[in-house]
């Protein structure tokens, strides 16, 4: 892994291209041929049923080691994905914010932000930031989310709240710079404050050379932050996709008119 | 003369007394299975019996020892065979025995094993292949007397009610119980061992659990000063079958209860609750150990135990979890209360792993009642000795509650319970 | 990349501290018996009560017998076998550190210990012993204008033997287990620490221990005493050659702290270990005990245990004095083949006497990591309490990971509580790490120091960073 970045990306570059992607789990085969492409200054929204590979295929893209890719590919800024690290597909570029963060006991949140940090600046040929240029990065960096620095003291998600844990997923996400971001149900479990609070730092840290892929449930994310395309899911495919009206369609409807037989469409 | 000595020639006593019993040669027996070569009297110095004085035992007389025994006093409605229940009590020769003296009828999927395919130890030592028999199970295995051996079947529960009464100073009584639960079998035991003269009784349950059996088992065992509990069991367990035991003990002179449990292959449950009340200068110990042989398994643990007046409470919870136990979850707590500047709480859990995705916890507390409980119930008006007879009464009852009808309709239950309320000052 | 695998893929780096130095040195034969006692004494030129206090040592030490209930598995030690003085030569009276030989200093500064005037480290005196011997105290009389003595076992002997006296062997008796009697009958050195009267010691007292033999055996002997109302934090680290034979340390620290005095103990033992197969490295059978002697004492052990093929040691406190207090803070990680059976002994005797336990086990590799602890409350020990947590951390299927806490209560009006539990590094935390773009080795040392954040707060700050290194550098080839 080169420890310098491409060349710079320009608004309209293919990010993240996937053909074709089949995974499984435990044996059971989740993702059934998913094909997707992202590009600079582009918004994707994916949705769906629980279970129909929404978190499975953000999971795959940041390689987590239950998921075993057995056809198909996934290419970011024209390279191998796959063959990555998971810690080298997070310094090359790629995010996952995840459903469920995990508490780690006793690493402190502070130096857990500083090495994660420290290592994507490394890859992108900057300055490690030392301890104390580092808490005024991320101080300054926590206005976005709003978010209390009391919790820099702390370990690493350990008795956070819900919201507590999505912000701090953000934080990461403004201190990495990722070039694509996938936040998988983010708005899960917010209420309409937090909600409000995530959505403008997705927004703010939304940049024309970077790209983000929003996994949700639920329209109101989307109220917030217009997607330029919707996606919808069920069994391990794209079914379809549309533009942020797809998504309102959806809300209205349910998914039973996308994949059920008996509808009509409309 | 040591007490070393003294215990040695107590125990070779014993045996040439037991070997003149009528049945099978003792002898044999105990070369058979017990390994009479391996006769290692406990001492202090053994880390299992550092805290466990023998000496209640070996104050019987072994030239004096005879197996009579007294009729039980069931409790109303539980003597009654039906279709699916049977009460037995042991008889002064060593038989088990309806109420009434004849000899039992068995309900629909209890059926007793022919004799000849029985072998004294044949479960015992699939549980623990590779250690020594532990005390109770070796003086019970050279004791001569036939056993109950039962196998279970069909996934009604069948209820099957033990009771065994001594009231005759120098009894010497060594039940054995083999269970055979096939496949998805369900069987509700109950024990009720009373004491009320110096003698001994060393139980010793062996069983196996087929693939998805159920056996719940409820013991209550009571002596008195001079009386000894030396009881044993062994309990082998398939995947999904469950087995629950919920034991309650007070009273005996000396009480050392020991169960095995082997998970063979894991994927089961075992739930273990324990209560013992020691007063006066009883010395309740219990020695468990669980054997993980499998994925999967769970345990659930709990052993609470009382210590009052001169009474002295010892436990020791081992947990074996091997490297194919992956996966295993298990806990095990130890809580107890002791409440006399004379009263001694002697605990160990202990935790063998082997294995790295296991989750397994265990805690232990010593104390005595908590002021802040205590406060609030004295801030409502109830006397500050009243309130702690209260709470004592609160913490038996965390146990009790687990025990079925067929146990909790004992009235010496009911006598432990009553756990004299003073009035108010 | 699964946790298994990620710790699979680490490299083992070699152990920094395995080189022998070269230097002339004193030997006597090997075995053991009366004369050797005599000649040690005789060589180190005793009062009469220190030989008289061997021997009896010696006599007591022949009818023992060595202890087997610990969850070690090693060959039989054969005691006629090994070296019982041995120390490098060098001038008789060493006036300054211009005396002590050349080879030895640079020994030293390659352990990152330097002794000399320009380069020691400030405001951390150090006793430095070498294969039992101290060579040189730093700081000396900085120290004595505070009236703290601090020196080597063998200078206090001569310069304060009625305090050598008055304590020796009062906190571990002679006949207190087998390892203890025979260090009592064969010590060769150790540190010696006297705080007076409610003197707070102004820097931090810390010996270093290094072995540099193959076929001596390591019985060092360190005694403090804290006087009414005083304080002194103690930090003692240790290294060895790698050989690939085994050696024997036994040693006894005793600890005596009087009224409101506060005695803080840190190890941070780092012992050569052995090699991946088991080969090599320290047996170490060490007695380590504080009595809190006085009211409203306060004794402190903390300890991060890694280097030794085998380790038995249970740092406990005595806890005499009504109101004191006694800390064990732990972490001890096993890895290869190791085999560590350690933990402690509380014992409460005056009445509102606490105890704190914190200890964190890490088991990898083949190696087995044993917490033995004791919680014993007398009959006087109205309103003691006690805390005890033992977590063990799992890495690969192959380790073991045992908890033995014996509690023992005689005292209704007493509360003890004790936790344990256990854990692994979770695939879920890893990759939470690395999709963070932190490496898999990173991250392991990362979670694991996590885990061990406790003990680590215990820690003296300027050697808290360097056990969490430690610690890092030893799990490098744990294999998953």
């Amino acid at each position: 892994m080169p420890a310098c970045e491409p060349s710079p990306v320009q608004t309209g570059d293919v990010l993240l291209s996937i053909e074709n992607l089949h995974a499984h789990v435990e044996g059971n085969e989740i993702l059934r041929g998913v094909s997707l492409r992202i590009r600079a200054g582009e918004i994707h929204a994916l949705m769906g049923r629980n279970g129909s590979g929404k978190s499975t295929l953000s999971k795959v893209i940041a390689g987590h080691p239950a998921y075993t890719v057995t056809a198909g590919a996934i290419h970011y800024r024209g390279q191998d994905l796959l063959a990555l690290s998971p810690e080298d597909r997070a310094r090359a570029g790629v995010f996952l914010g995840f459903q469920y963060p995990v508490e780690i006991p006793g690493v402190s949140n502070l130096e857990f932000l500083r090495v994660s940090c420290n290592a994507r600046r490394q890859h992108r040929g900057q300055e490690e930031l030392d301890t104390f240029a580092f808490e005024d990065h991320v101080r300054d960096t926590m206005a976005i989310v709003q978010m209390n620095p009391a919790f820099l003291e702390r370990s690493v998600n350990e008795g956070f709240s819900g919201g507590e844990k999505k912000r701090n997923e953000i934080l990461q996400m403004a201190l990495l710079e990722p070039l694509v971001a996938i936040l998988d149900e983010t708005d899960s479990g917010l209420d309409i404050d937090a909600l409000r609070i995530v959505a403008n730092g997705v927004k703010t840290l939304t940049l024309p050379t970077t790209a983000t892929l929003l996994i949700t449930h639920y329209q109101r994310l989307l109220d917030a932050i217009t997607p330029d395309f919707v996606h919808v899911m069920a069994e391990g495919r794209i079914l379809r996709t549309g533009d942020k009206d797809l998504a309102m369609a959806l809300e209205q409807r349910g998914y039973d008119w996308i994949d059920g037989a008996d509808t009509p469409q409309p | 003369m040591s007490n070393a000595t003294q215990s040695q020639s107590w125990l070779d006593t014993l045996l040439q007394v037991l070997a003149q019993r009528s049945g099978q040669p003792a002898g044999q027996r105990a070369a058979q299975w017990a390994g009479a070569r391996d006769w290692c009297w406990p001492t202090p110095r053994n880390e299992a019996w550092r805290f466990t004085d023998l000496r209640c035992l070996t104050q019987l007389d072994p030239a004096r020892l005879h197996t009579r025994t007294a009729a039980p006093p069931w409790p109303h409605g539980l003597s009654q065979g039906s279709s699916r229940h049977v009460a037995l009590q042991l008889d002064g020769h060593g038989h088990w025995r309806a109420p009434q003296g004849e000899t039992p009828f068995w309900p629909h999927g209890l059926m007793p094993l022919p004799t000849e395919e029985t072998t004294p130890g044949q479960v015992a030592r699939t549980v623990i292949s590779s250690e020594t028999l532990p005390l109770g199970a070796q003086l019970n295995g050279v004791t001569p007397g036939p056993p109950l051996a039962l196998q279970v079947s069909g996934a009604d529960p069948v209820h099957l009610a033990l009771a065994i009464q001594m009231e005759q100073a120098q009894a010497w009584l060594a039940p054995r119980v083999l269970l055979v639960l096939q496949p998805g079998a369900r069987l509700c035991l109950s024990w009720h061992v009373a004491a009320t003269a110096q003698a001994a009784v060393l139980p010793m349950v062996e069983a196996r659990l087929g693939t998805g059996a159920q056996l719940e088992e409820a013991a209550i065992a009571w002596g008195c000063p001079g009386a000894t509990f030396l009881g044993s069991s062994f309990v082998h367990q398939s995947p999904r079958s469950v087995y629950r035991r919920t034991n309650v003990t007070w009273g005996w002179g000396l009480s050392r209860d020991e169960p095995f449990i082997r998970q063979a292959q894991g994927q089961a449950e075992t739930h273990l609750h324990g209560l013992a009340v020691a007063r006066g200068r009883s010395l309740l110990d219990t020695h468990s150990t669980v054997f993980f042989d499998g994925p999967a398994g769970q345990l659930r643990q709990c052993h609470q135990a009382l210590a009052d007046g001169r009474g002295h409470s010892v436990f020791n919870g081992r947990v074996v979890v091997p490297r194919v136990a992956q996966q295993t979850d298990a806990s095990q707590l130890s809580r107890n209360l002791l409440l006399s500047t004379r009263a001694r709480i002697d605990t160990k859990p202990q935790l063998e792993i082997v294995a790295d995705d296991v989750q397994c916890t265990h805690g232990a507390t010593v104390s005595c009642l908590q002021d802040d409980e205590l406060f609030y119930l004295q801030s409502r008006g109830i006397g500050r000795e009243q309130a702690s007879r209260l709470l004592q009464r609160g913490f038996c009852e965390d146990v009790l509650q687990r025990l079925p009808w067929a146990a909790l309709a004992w009235s010496s239950l009911q006598r432990l319970l009553e756990i004299p309320v003073p009035d108010q000052p | 990349m699964s946790s298994a695998a990620a710790v699979e893929a680490l490299n083992t780096t070699p152990y920094r501290y395995g080189f022998v130095t070269d230097i002339e040195t004193e030997k006597i034969a090997k075995g053991l018996d009366e004369s050797v006692v005599r000649l040690i004494s005789a060589k180190k030129q005793e009062p009469d009560f220190l030989l008289q206090f061997r021997l009896k040592a010696y006599a007591q030490w022949q009818l023992m017998e060595e202890p087997d209930w610990a969850a070690l598995k090693y060959p039989a030690i054969d005691y006629q076998d090994i070296v019982y003085y041995s120390a490098p030569r060098q001038k008789e009276q060493k006036a300054s550190l211009e005396d002590v030989d050349p080879a030895l200093l640079e020994t030293f500064d390659k352990l990152g210990i330097p002794l000399s005037e320009q380069k020691r480290l400030s405001n951390v005196a150090v006793d430095a012993v070498f294969d039992s011997v101290s060579i040189a105290t730093t700081y000396k009389q900085k120290l004595a204008e505070h009236g703290v003595v601090f020196c080597s076992m063998g200078e206090a002997v001569k310069d304060y033997p009625e305090l050598v006296e008055r304590y020796l062997g009062s906190v571990v008796p002679i006949g207190d287990n087998f390892f203890a009697a025979l260090n009592s009958a064969v010590f060769s050195d150790g540190s010696f620490v006297y705080v007076p009267k409610e003197v707070q010691c102004p820097m931090e007292l810390s010996t270093y221990f290094r072995i540099n033999s193959d076929d001596a055996g390591q019985f060092e002997r360190t005694l403090i005493v804290a006087e009414e109302g005083s304080s002194v934090s103690y930090l003692e680290g240790c290294t060895a050659p790698m050989f690939d034979t085994n050696q024997l340390h036994a040693a006894v620290v005793e600890l005596v702290a009087l009224d409101d005095a506060s005695i803080k103990y840190s190890t941070v033992q780092n012992w050569y270990a052995g090699d991946e197969n088991g080969k090599g490295g320290i047996y170490n059978f060490v007695t380590k005990r504080g009595l809190c002697k006085g009211r409203r004492s306060r004794i402190s052990w903390t300890q991060v245990e890694t280097g030794s093929a085998i380790t038995w040691k249970y740092p406990g406190c005595v806890l005499r004095g009504q109101d004191s207090i006694g800390e064990f803070y732990s972490v001890a990680l096993t890895n290869h083949y190791q085999q560590a059976d350690t933990g402690t002994k509380m014992v409460h005797v005056g009445p509102g006497s606490r105890s704190t336990i914190i200890s964190k086990g890490i088991s990898s590799g083949h190696s087995v990591n044993s917490y033995r602890g004791l919680v014993n409350i007398g009959p006087q020990a109205r309103g003691a309490r006690n805390f005890s947590q033992c977590d063990s951390m799992l890495i690969g299927d192959q380790a073991a990971a045992n908890t033995h806490p014996y509690i023992q209560s005689r005292q209704p009006e007493a509360t003890v509580e004790h936790e344990a539990s256990t854990c692994h590094i979770s695939e879920d935390q890893l990759f939470y790490l690395q999709s963070r773009g932190i490496e898999s080795e990173a991250a392991v040392s990362m979670l694991v120091s996590g885990f061990c954040r406790d003990v680590f707060n215990q820690l003296p700050m300027e050697f808290a960073a360097e056990a969490d290194k430690l610690l890092a550098l030893k799990l490098e080839g744990s294999v998953g």
